[in-house]
């Protein structure tokens, strides 16, 4: 880390289809970081189609040279953790800072990230609150670090837990985090879930839903997508026991772990005909919810088996990766 | 899945030849679920065999039930409360049926008891990792004891519109408990808004406000017992756990969660009004 006064710092924000957002949060976070000589603003569209390109355009020239659009046009659905590995990459900061589109850094946010890195070398931040869903992503970290560890876990595409993965193998890897809990760097804009999920693969492709009810704390969850392919999993309440033959294999549970993915009981693959026995979803708000609930717990078992395996190195055949265009120069891609 | 276990059964086997290292605190709570008709659940808590100190949720989670924790036992004992569980499901002889409403699972068997191994308390809480646990869970048993007296009121308790004004009562309680720069203190750090403070203690004409006060200077012997249990509890705890926690534990334990919110709401919209 250099020692000069102001270390350069880069807001990453993420978009895809959220220009509603980025167009409230985005002028509210430049004004409110305007007075530190060494920030940057990446923004990479990550192929949206709600008119975000023409938005920046109108209005980079008067944010000067502050924000960085970068376009991707390859992603038909939105990748969480390869979102934020590219946009990671591209920031050109020595601290880089995940800055979800609904996120408001609050004012002089960039100041305090400089202070905290002065004073301490080895660390990230991440909000204290950790409860407070929206800005759970918030975390800000020394571009090296993020680079020794392999960014985000690529194998996390949907929503839920990729930042709680991100922030587990940092702090494995001798970091140490520390929390900004100043309810002026922990507001973000409140929206349905639904805007949480609706440009990720599972749901853009969703069939069918179906469910297998086999006791008060085991279901089999059935997706079926529109390709005919289908994912099904059995989700594990912990809460209570039920089975004399799992003895000896009790976690110490919170609500992070209550809720599993059953052992071996993942299976993919072309659907011919459905299994009579399953009940369908017809509900779209209980549909959401299902795939709100799947996706978390889908990742939650990547998240511990990183964990459980002490692993802090991911992505071994790279992360991030993709082709972008710097500022609408359409000429000129940027292989990454 | 065996159906088998739905039915009322002895659970002493499974707990005795089972780890039970899981539950909160340092391996220092047994607990089960009791998944019955709300309308016993009254007599089910008056008539537990068992001194040491207990506490219980109401949990309407796949069919309403309570979940009954108490400190680490020896085996005579739990088998003594086993046995009343067993024998108090059989001879309630109701007909109670769970409405099926969770979004993935189906519902408990009715007439049923579960041995637990995990309680969600204090993840849910949200202050957990600030406060010690200890403090948390002494007071959980102090506050059943006000819940045990206060079920004197019938099935009270079954109707979630009492529960909620119950809960207002026990807050404005609360308030009343505590004085002026602890309760600054305590709910600066939660809520950004000195009205609530101001409110409370500045304007006397506040007539819910005055009610409670009240309630400190008439004698013992007029005021309910659990009144007099809530008054004093208020008093130990207000001082060592934030108010917005106790709030939180009461609903909590009375089933309401998802209405915290629109509690705090109320009873600062209350405050402010007057």
């Amino acid at each position: 880390m250099s020692n000069q006064k102001f270390h350069k710092i880069s807001f990453c924000t993420t978009c895809m289809n959220r220009l509603e957002h980025l167009q409230k949060t985005l002028p509210k976070n430049l004004s409110d970081n305007a007075n530190y000589p060494q920030v940057e603003f990446v923004v990479l569209d990550y192929n949206s189609t709600d008119g975000l390109e023409d938005w920046i355009q109108q209005n980079l020239r008067k944010w000067q040279d502050k924000v960085v659009y970068y376009k991707t046009l390859e992603p038909q659905s939105y990748a969480r953790s390869h979102s934020r590995n590219m946009a990671f990459r591209l920031a050109t900061g020595e601290i880089l800072c995940n800055l979800d589109a609904d996120n408001f850094t609050g004012k002089d946010f960039v100041r305090y990230i400089n202070k905290s890195f002065k004073k301490n070398s080895d660390i990230f931040l991440q909000a204290q609150k950790e409860n407070i869903q929206d800005i759970a992503g918030k975390i800000c970290l020394k571009k090296i670090n993020f680079e020794e560890i392999n960014g985000y876990d690529e194998k996390i595409i949907s929503y839920g837990f990729e930042d709680h993965d991100f922030k587990c193998r940092l702090r494995q890897s001798g970091l140490k985090p520390h929390f900004f809990g100043q309810n002026k760097f922990l507001k973000a804009i409140t929206h349905p879930d639904i805007e949480r999920i609706r440009n990720e693969k599972i749901y853009q492709n969703l069939k069918q839903i179906f469910l297998q009810k086999i006791s008060p704390i085991n279901t089999k969850i059935f997706i079926v997508f529109n390709d005919l392919t289908f994912e099904s999993a059995e989700v594990l309440d912990n809460l209570f026991y039920l089975n004399e033959t799992t003895q000896g294999q009790i976690k110490n549970l919170d609500t992070m772990f209550r809720f599993t993915i059953a052992e071996n009981s993942i299976d993919r693959g072309n659907i011919s005909q459905l299994p009579p026995y399953l009940e369908e979803v017809t509900d779209e708000n209980r549909k959401l919810s299902i795939i709100y609930f799947y996706t978390q717990i889908m990742n939650k078992s990547i998240w511990i088996e990183n964990l459980e395996n002490k692993t802090t190195i991911v992505n071994q055949s790279g992360y991030g990766q993709g082709v972008v265009y710097r500022n609408f120069d359409y000429s000129n891609p940027i292989h990454l | 899945m065996v159906r088998g276990w739905f039915t009322v059964i002895s659970i002493t086997q499974i707990l005795f030849t089972y780890n039970m290292n899981t539950l909160i605190g340092n391996n220092s709570l047994q607990g089960f679920a009791v998944i019955s008709d709300p309308e016993k659940w009254k007599e089910l808590l008056s008539n537990l065999p068992f001194d040491n100190e207990y506490f219980f949720f109401f949990n309407e989670e796949r069919g309403k039930h309570i979940n009954l924790f108490f400190k680490k036992t020896d085996p005579k004992t739990y088998k003594k409360i086993n046995n009343y569980l067993v024998n108090f499901l059989k001879k309630s002889e109701n007909n109670y049926q769970n409405t099926e409403n969770d979004l993935l699972f189906i519902n408990f068997e009715p007439n049923t008891i579960l041995p637990i191994i995990h309680i969600e308390t204090v993840e849910d809480l949200t202050y957990g990792s600030k406060i010690e646990e200890e403090t948390i869970i002494e007071f959980l048993f102090r506050f059943n004891h006000v819940l045990v007296a206060s079920m004197q009121y019938n099935n009270f308790f079954v109707v979630e519109k009492n529960r909620l004004n119950f809960a207002i009562q026990l807050v404005l309680m609360a308030f009343t408990k505590i004085d002026k720069k602890n309760a600054i203190i305590a709910l600066e750090k939660e809520v950004k808004d000195d009205k609530i403070f101001k409110a409370i203690f500045k304007n006397s004409k506040n007539s819910l406000v005055s009610l409670f006060q009240d309630l400190q200077t008439i004698k013992d012997e007029e005021i309910e017992n659990w009144v007099k249990s809530w008054l004093a509890l208020s008093n130990n705890f207000v001082k060592n756990l934030p108010l917005l926690l106790i709030i939180e534990i009461i609903c909590h334990v009375l089933n309401l969660k998802t209405k915290k919110k629109q509690l705090i709401y109320l009873i600062k919209e209350t405050l402010k009004s007057s």
